[in-house]
């Protein structure tokens, strides 16, 4: 039997979230499932990875998974509810080395997609950041962000695209999206 | 009868229980076992400490009444069978939303009264209310605004490892005794067929700090986001997980009318696994197992033969059931992870069949 209000909430997920993905130019969103109630989420902004030997550098792609369970709208599972799906290697205090899981911190239930997406975003691009142990996933990536604070943000491009004001020639009106 | 919580409440509520009328047989749910810090509230003495809450409750109502039948259930709420849940009342004294969301939802769905009790240590307070799935009647979840979702307990990556419990209430051993009380009271006016009096859609809230007592009404909310006010007709296959299979399941469906549209299968509570791609080579896995089993017993990766263990995003509440599964719809559904007093559904676009499986 259909739940309506959980067959609305999704609906509006979806377009949200593909209105979001269609402005911005660092995030793809693909959805899953009919009604979708699942979806990936491919950025394509500045994060940090760590290499076996040590290096800490760049990279710019980074998955998530995002699912809405049926009872989303009545207690959340912060576990279930976003997921790290790549690469393994990512370094941040609040997303796990090797296995899959991010932190994102208490979520309400029914949070929107539009909002799991801007704070995934803020993790992988380092504007949020725990420096607590006992609230990081990452206990050495916790370390190494209190001993390089000159290193972060990785991004500070936002996620959507800003329309610019252009300035008017006679005769003439112009708006722009801007672009980094 | 069941009885969910072996604490505060719960402790001082089965004296009653073991005494009452009406009351032939007894299941005894919580998944805890008592600590030395239990002895200055609840119903228990030194040599209780260290031995799980049921088994401690259940020696005490065989000694208080040698004629019940009693099962005890060292679980959560959440990881017990719908099915076991069945009965003519369930009496709920427990210190945790998402517990409560759980029974209310089972109770909804199995079509079963039930009682919750709740005290507050620090303003002295006791509530009872009494539910009783029908037409028209309030849930639980009616009155819950997003407050009360928000404050539903949760499980956090940084401590997977902690099931999501609620905080102590604080509350003194003669606060849980009195709403033990207030709920023995209200369970014989639903054995008796007395509802004009009991606390049916009504909320009854004891200030014993200031020697108080309020009644709120509240009513059926078309917007609660519980989905199952309607209930659920669920059919009794009398046999067990180990001698029914996923094909047999699907025969009995063979009257749904719009069978050709896809069918799904769900367990009501848990969640399947489909498949799982080894984080160490990549490869996926095709597995088709509740959660609950690979819990117990972990699948392989069949490239690496390392162990797999799923994600979030690997977990779904239904799977289609199309006959390519092949052999997955021969084996028995205790290969699948289901036991007994599991309910499976089986459901199409029109219609829902539910069957709880075990005899």
């Amino acid at each position: 039997m259909t739940d309506r209000i959980r067959t609305a909430f999704l609906s509006r997920q979806l377009d949200e979230g593909l209105a979001l993905a269609s402005q911005s130019d660092l995030l793809d969103l693909v959805p899953l499932g009919r009604p979708a109630d699942r979806f990936l989420a491919v950025f394509s902004c500045r994060g940090l990875v760590r290499h076996a030997e040590g290096r800490i550098e760049e990279a710019d792609h980074f998955e998530v998974g995002i699912s809405f369970p049926p009872d989303y709208l009545r207690a959340a599972d912060p576990l279930r509810t976003v997921t790290w799906l790549g690469p393994a290697n990512v370094w941040h205090p609040n997303i796990a080395f090797g296995i899959p899981l991010i932190c994102l911190g208490h979520l309400l239930p029914g949070t929107d997609l539009v909002d799991i997406l801007y704070q995934t975003f803020e993790i992988i691009t380092w504007n949020k950041v725990t420096m607590r142990e006992d609230d990081a996933l990452n206990h050495s990536a916790c370390q190494w962000a209190r001993n390089n604070p000159t290193r972060y943000p990785v991004d500070r491009r936002p996620l959507k695209r800003r329309a610019v004001e252009l300035p008017t020639i006679a005769g003439q009106e112009g708006t722009a999206d801007g672009r980094d | 009868m069941v009885l969910v919580g072996a604490g505060n409440i719960g402790s001082h509520l089965i004296a009653h229980l073991g005494r009452a009328a009406g009351v032939a047989a007894l299941t005894l749910i919580d998944p805890d076992r008592y600590e030395p810090r239990n002895l200055a509230g609840q119903a228990i003495d030194r040599r209780d400490v260290g031995r799980p809450k049921v088994t401690v409750q259940a020696r005490r109502l065989g000694r208080i009444n040698p004629s019940l039948r009693i099962w005890a259930l060292c679980a959560a709420v959440e990881d017990v069978p719908l099915g076991a849940l069945r009965a003519d009342a369930i009496v709920a004294c427990l210190d945790s939303r998402r517990a409560r969301m759980v029974v209310n939802q089972s109770a909804w769905r199995l079509g079963v009264p039930w009682i919750d009790a709740g005290v507050d240590g620090n303003g002295g307070l006791v509530r009872i209310q009494t539910f009783v799935p029908r037409g028209d009647g309030p849930c639980l979840e009616c009155a819950w605004d997003a407050h009360d979702y928000g404050a539903v307990e949760q499980r956090y990556a940084c401590d997977e490892a902690v099931r999501a419990v609620a905080s102590p209430t604080g509350a003194p051993s003669s606060l849980g005794a009195l709403a033990a009380a207030l709920q023995a009271i209200e369970l014989t006016k639903l054995l008796t067929g007395d509802r004009a009096t009991a606390l049916v859609g009504r909320d009854l809230v004891v200030d014993s700090t200031h020697n108080k007592h309020f009644v709120t009404r509240f009513g059926r909310n078309r917007s609660c986001r519980m989905p199952d006010h309607e209930g659920w007709h669920i059919e009794r296959i009398l046999a067990p997980p180990s001698a029914i299979s996923l094909g047999d399941l699907l025969a009995l469906a063979d009257r749904f009318p719009d069978r050709a549209d896809g069918l799904v299968l769900r367990v009501a509570g848990q969640r399947l696994v489909l498949t799982i791609v080894c984080r160490h080579c990549g490869a996926p896995t095709r597995v088709f197992r509740l959660e609950r089993r690979l819990r117990r017993r972990p699948a392989c990766c069949a490239a690496c033969r390392r162990a797999l263990s799923p994600s979030g995003f690997e977990l779904f509440d239904e799977a289609p059931l199309t006959e390519g599964l092949g052999p997955m719809l021969r084996a028995p559904l205790s290969t699948l992870g289901v036991v007994e007093n599991d309910v499976v559904s089986i459901v199409s676009p029109s219609a829902d069949r539910h069957f709880q499986i075990g005899d």
